[in-house]
Parts: C-alpha cells; structure tokens; sequence
C-alpha cells in the first residue's frame, strides 16, 4: 500500500483549492505539474477526488411537502400579533409598574380581619361607590390601615385609571 | 426580493416557492434532523420576511439567503449543544440519526464498497456530521451548492484564504473518516497513517 501522501497544511490548501480551480493560472500550473510528477501530490489528490465522489452518492434532499402556505401564514400571523403587541405591551407595562408600585407601597398590617364594624362600614360604602372605583375601596389597606376608613374619594383622586384596573385584574386572579 | 420590499406581499410567497428547497437541502446536510430541519427552514424565511426592510441589493440575494440559513444553522447547532452540556438531551436512538433513514434509495450500491446503499449513505452523512461546524457548512456549499470560495466567503463574512483553509481541512477530515467507516474499501487510495 502507497505510503504517499502530503502532510504539510499549505500544500494540502493549495491541492484542494486546485481541485475546485479557485487557484490563479500560475499556481494552477504548478500544481497541476507535481499532481503529474509527485506520488505524494497523486496519492492525496486521488484520496481528495475519491472524498468528493463519494459525497455525490448522496441524493439531493428536498422537504417532504410545500412548505409555502403554512411559511407565509405564520409571517403574517406574527406580523398581526407585533403590531398588537405594539400597541399593548406599553399599556401592560404601565400596568405592571403600577401593580409594582402599589406592592412596594409601605405595608400597613393586613392583620387579622377589619372589625366587623368597619367592614361593615366598606360594605356599606360600596353600594354607594361606583362600580369601577370599588376596588379601591375593597383595597383600602394598601393605602390605610383596616381601623379607619379613609374617605375613597381622597384615594381616588391620586389613583389613576391603570391603577384601578390593575387592582381588579389582582382581586379577579386571587378569587381563581 | 425587491418587488416584496416594494410592498408586492404575493413576491414573498414566489420567493418562497423558489428558494424553499435549496435553503432546505443545505440546512439538511448540515443539521441532519428532518423535523428540525422544517422548522429551521421556515425560520429563515420568517426572518426575510421580518427583515426585508434592510435588505440591500449590493450582492446576490442567494448570498444573503445563504447567509441567514447559515446563522439559522450554526444557531441550532449550539444550542443543541448547549442542552447536551447541560445534560439534558435524550440518547440517541440506536440506529443513529435520520440521514439515511429518511433519505429515498435512488442510487445503487456502490460497486466499489460491495455495502447496500443506504448503510454507505448512513456512513457518508456520519462523516460529514462528524466535521466542525464551519467545515460542515463550507463543504456543503462547496461540493453541495457548487458555490465560489468568494461566494461562499461573503456567506460566512469571512476571507476566501480562510475558506480554503476550511474545505481543505474538510476534506481530510472527510478521507480519515471514510478510512475508519469503509476501511479497505477507501483505503485502497489511502496511504498508511
């Protein structure tokens, strides 16, 4: 068995950029002469040629079906949900922040339950309280302690609409 | 590629249709994985389709083409390699990957090797697998696609010495592992190691 073959790399660059014919004429003609006349240059450009013929044995591969339909759906759903997203994201965000920061809020002691006479007290003002103000009133101990009722109307005027949404979203997710 | 920059939404879909296969079988060669390699496929065209905007007719738009499907390529194969590290890829089944499983037998056994057809394919698609990344896809480009090293340079935002370098070391990688897969039956061109 032939012990041929070249080990240099630079030589190993130049054969196999011969091969492809991406070497300029000049070189192309050197190498093409010790191809001739080397056994080391035979040996490796055979082993290169022999590489490559055995890869064509390879079939083509192609998908299994058109991918067309379902590609130009989905660029289009994903086009639809950015723009959505566009929109949405900075309100979700103000929302978060504010949910954040009513979190940080110093807490008052949730502590046991509010005296049955306050809480009969906040029962009794939601039915006066419009429908969208009520969570605040329901979650007065963010802002006030359980022993006095504080007038919604002051808390109110501070909280803005994103708050109070934000407080409903929490009250409907705890009663899941 | 600029009447759907121009705002002609159905060019896409043409686009599509042509290129799909080609962006398909070079992503294939280079991943090995039929299902992944759909997804990764549609990936590609999603991100033309998201980034038309900064596409610049300066070169081929194959160019460009290939360019993302590489990325896309280069991107699943490290992140495969990131779950194997972290321990958390599922053992291989036993009869290997899904190269030659999934690949129809239109060629014949080679006369040279005397081995079916699809147990020489399994041990071509192992030994191109088998090769570094940047090799792998290089090689595919070059013997695959039959792509210049300039064009093939321009893909991989590299020079054309370093894409010599790179198919050159493809190619021994690819003899020393048909040595050890078919043995007698390549190394009759082989010299002793």
């Amino acid at each position: 068995m032939s012990e041929h073959g070249l080990t240099r790399q630079s030589d190993l660059d130049e054969l196999s950029a011969w091969l492809d014919g991406e070497l300029d004429p000049p070189s192309a003609e050197r190498v093409a002469r010790l191809v001739c006349s080397d056994p080391d240059w035979q040996a490796t450009c055979e082993q290169f040629r022999a590489v490559s013929a055995c890869m064509e044995l390879l079939p083509p591969v192609g998908p299994a079906r058109d991918l067309t339909d379902g590609i130009v759906r989905t660029a289009r759903r994903r086009r639809r949900i950015g723009r959505a997203a566009g929109v949405l994201v900075p309100l979700a965000a103000a929302a978060g922040l504010a949910v954040a920061v009513m979190l940080a809020w110093p807490s008052r002691p949730a502590g046991p339950e509010a005296p049955a006479g306050v809480q009969a007290k906040i029962e009794t003002i939601l039915e006066d309280v419009p429908r969208q103000d009520r969570p605040i009133v329901r979650n007065l101990s963010f802002f006030q302690n359980y022993r006095e009722v504080v007038d919604y109307q002051q808390v109110r005027q501070i909280v803005d609409a994103e708050t109070v949404s934000a407080l409903a979203d929490m009250e409907a997710e705890e009663s899941l | 590629m600029l009447a759907f920059q121009a705002g002609q939404e159905e060019a896409f879909r043409t686009l599509v249709q042509r290129n799909q296969a080609k962006v398909y079988g070079m992503i294939f060669r280079v991943i090995g994985d039929h299902a992944q390699v759909e997804d990764l496929t549609q990936e590609v065209f999603l991100r033309i389709f998201r980034t038309a905007g900064r596409y610049q007719p300066l070169a081929k738009f194959s160019t460009w083409l290939y360019r993302i499907a590489a990325n896309v390529a280069l991107n699943a194969i490290r992140a495969k390699r990131k779950i194997k590290l972290a321990g958390l890829e599922l053992p291989d089944e036993e009869d290997g990957s899904s190269w030659h499983r999934d690949v129809p037998d239109r060629r014949v056994a080679s006369p040279q090797t005397g081995m079916d057809a699809a147990e020489l394919r399994g041990k071509l698609a192992e030994a191109i697998a088998g090769l570094p990344e940047n090799q792998r896809i290089a090689f595919t480009l070059n013997q695959y696609e039959h792509m210049s090293y300039q064009e093939i340079a321009d893909i991989l935002d590299c020079s054309t010495m370093a894409i010599k370098s790179l198919l050159s070391r493809a190619r021994s990688n690819l003899r020393d592992a048909l040595v050890r897969y078919l043995g007698r039956e390549f190394a009759g061109k082989m010299p002793n190691p």
